[in-house]
């Protein structure tokens, strides 16, 4: 019908720009302690794009995104205004929603699919998701849209950042913390209605929280930290959306999820400072080391009265950490190193 | 004196609870100030009203010093407030103070770069300007936020329990800054819980329990009376709390 490599390639591109938003997106969000938010909104579009399908009896995906959006929208007023006037806890409110609002969807889905309307195929698909049905100018839409939250996002950087880590200060400043705090949710909003089409509603929220973890854990500067996800989310769910479309023929959210996972455990393990595979190895090597110079730290520590007998420093003798003199043993200047170095790292002394 | 801060009339209340009530307060140029009373007096309340993140109900804060180019006070933050896992260095830190004399979409100039870098070294903390902020010592970590007040040149230091949880060297260090301060007739603001360092620390205590019990130099003021008017102790020493409602 269509040359199937460019709309491909088209779609690749697509996902490839939603991911870089949601990795940069989701490091803010994570950073704000709100991982579960985008999660909690993304299920909350399911209502609205079946209601925009009943009521408007239409297919068109720009009036069932409309939809989702306002469901969404609704669903965050809902969670503030749940917050604010009644004791009910910020994580039960977004379990509340995710799970009433997503429910309310689901029921209302099934109703459609009984009446057996003639074009409702395509629904379902909003769930987990189908990147390589998208159509070309969708995918257009899609990029253009991204790329314009991207830029606003990457010129207020500063001040969101100020906000996220220290909202009382930045307000002490004379701001007001709410232009960021808005433009933050909207762009939390505008990404998943984005994306539900692509990744789903039961996963979109992976691409906003699985690049953003496996980011921290390979830096601690915040520029790095989005950088480092963006492109972790770009490449994610532009690998998702091809095997979603070619070898595998799965859908895309799955997908993304399985490279994601991947190569959070690789992070995980193996990541510089972070890593339980490195911190076990720094950990092992301490103590072997610990063990292994212990009568030159005797020494060290007890530099005029040491009981040590000449067997266990004699080995040290060769190596030039210790020297004996008329008075005693003595630590050379490399053992002193030496024994430094251990305690900088055992006492944190600098 | 000049005063530096004029809050008149202010009452704050949240649901029916008033946390504030009826707040009369003169801060002169150039004290060093502590602001004590107990749990629930409404100290942390006062602190927002003063940097005008919180609005009261009724009343004013004036700061007669303020000019229009700068943010008129500095804050530095309680310690269990931030989080520590962030990554941001301290360099970066510092530079948020910086932040209000830039606009919303903020780029730091030369100058700025160039304050960033004499606070860090006012402060001693140079050398770990690079360094992620969960990795340093409990007194460095107050130090950073100590610089990041120190570029705002602000006219009044606001401080949220500072003394908590320092070890001896930077408390010294502090004491030390906020002479340095005062002899440049800078105001500082100190919310602190310990009545025990008072006298050591300020040479100002204004006392509060949702009203102002006492305000004046320490030597007047920190009296047994209005201490045990403060924190409501009977004859025999007990604490008992009366219920605002």
């Amino acid at each position: 019908m269509f040359d199937l490599g460019y709309t491909l390639t088209l779609v690749m591109v697509g996902t490839f720009v939603l991911g870089l938003l949601g990795g940069f997106l989701g490091s803010i969000l994570v950073l704000r302690r709100q991982a579960l938010m985008g999660d909690a909104l993304a299920h909350a579009t399911l209502p609205g794009v079946m209601l925009a399908f009943m009521l408007l009896s239409t297919r068109s995906l720009n009036v069932l995104l409309l939809g989702a959006f306002l469901s969404a929208w609704v669903a965050y007023g809902l969670m503030q205004l749940i917050r604010r006037q009644t004791i009910i806890g910020w994580d039960a409110t977004m379990a509340l929603m995710l799970s009433g609002f997503f429910g309310f969807g689901q029921w209302l889905l099934s109703i459609i699919q009984r009446q057996g309307r003639a074009a409702q195929g395509g629904l379902s698909r909003f769930i987990f998701g189908q990147a390589a049905t998208m159509l070309q100018g969708d995918v257009i839409t899609l990029m253009v849209v991204s790329s314009l939250v991207l830029v606003i996002l990457l010129l207020a950087l500063n001040s969101i950042r100020s906000v996220v880590f220290d909202r009382t200060h930045f307000r002490s400043l004379g701001y007001s913390s709410k232009p960021i705090e808005w433009l933050l949710s909207t762009a939390t909003l505008i990404f998943i209605v984005l994306g539900i089409r692509l990744v789903g509603v039961v996963l979109i929220s992976a691409l906003l929280i699985g690049p953003a973890l496996i980011a921290r854990l390979w830096t601690s500067r915040f520029s790095m930290m989005l950088l480092l996800a963006s492109v972790v989310g770009g490449f994610s769910g532009a690998i998702g959306s091809y095997s979603s479309a070619t070898v595998l023929n799965v859908p895309t959210g799955p997908m993304i999820v399985l490279v994601l996972g991947f190569v959070l455990m690789l992070s995980l393990a193996f990541a510089p400072q972070e890593g339980a595979v490195t911190r076990w190895r720094h950990t092992h090597r301490l103590r072997r080391n610990i063990q292994y110079y212990q009568s030159l730290i005797h020494v060290y520590e007890n530099p005029r009265h040491s009981k040590r007998d000449v067997r266990s420093l004699e080995t040290f003798v060769a190596q030039g950490y210790v020297a004996q003199s008329p008075s005693g043993w003595s630590l050379t200047e490399r053992g002193k190193d030496q024994v430094e170095a251990m305690k900088r790292v055992i006492l944190d002394e600098s | 004196m000049k005063p530096a801060i004029i809050v008149e009339d202010v009452s704050v209340a949240y649901l029916k609870k008033p946390v504030l009530w009826d707040i009369d307060l003169t801060i002169p140029q150039g004290v060093i100030l502590g602001i004590v009373g107990p749990n629930g007096a409404g100290k942390s309340t006062l602190l927002k009203t003063l940097l005008g993140i919180l609005k009261p109900i009724t009343g004013t804060v004036t700061l007669p010093l303020a000019t229009s180019q700068q943010a008129p006070l500095a804050y530095v933050p309680q310690k269990e407030s931030i989080d520590w896992d962030f990554p941001i260095t301290v360099y970066d830190v510092v530079m948020m103070g910086r932040y209000g004399h830039m606009g919303w979409f903020k780029r730091p100039q030369k100058i700025d770069h160039e304050k960033v870098e004499q606070a860090l070294q006012d402060v001693g903390m140079s050398s770990y300007a690079k360094i992620q902020i969960g990795s340093l010592s409990g007194g460095q970590q107050q130090r950073v936020f100590l610089a990041r007040a120190l570029v705002q040149e602000a006219e009044v230091y606001l401080f949220d329990e500072p003394f908590q949880g320092i070890d001896a060297k930077t408390e010294i260090a502090m004491m030390e800054l906020f002479k340095t301060l005062k002899a440049q007739g800078k105001t500082i603001v100190v919310v602190h819980h310990d009545l025990n360092t008072v006298p050591k620390y300020f040479d100002w205590v204004t006392l509060l329990n949702i009203r102002i019990i006492a305000s004046g130099p320490v030597a007047d003021v920190f009296t047994e009376d209005n201490i045990a008017k403060t924190y409501q102790i009977d004859a025999k020493g007990s604490f008992w709390r009366r219920d605002h409602v």
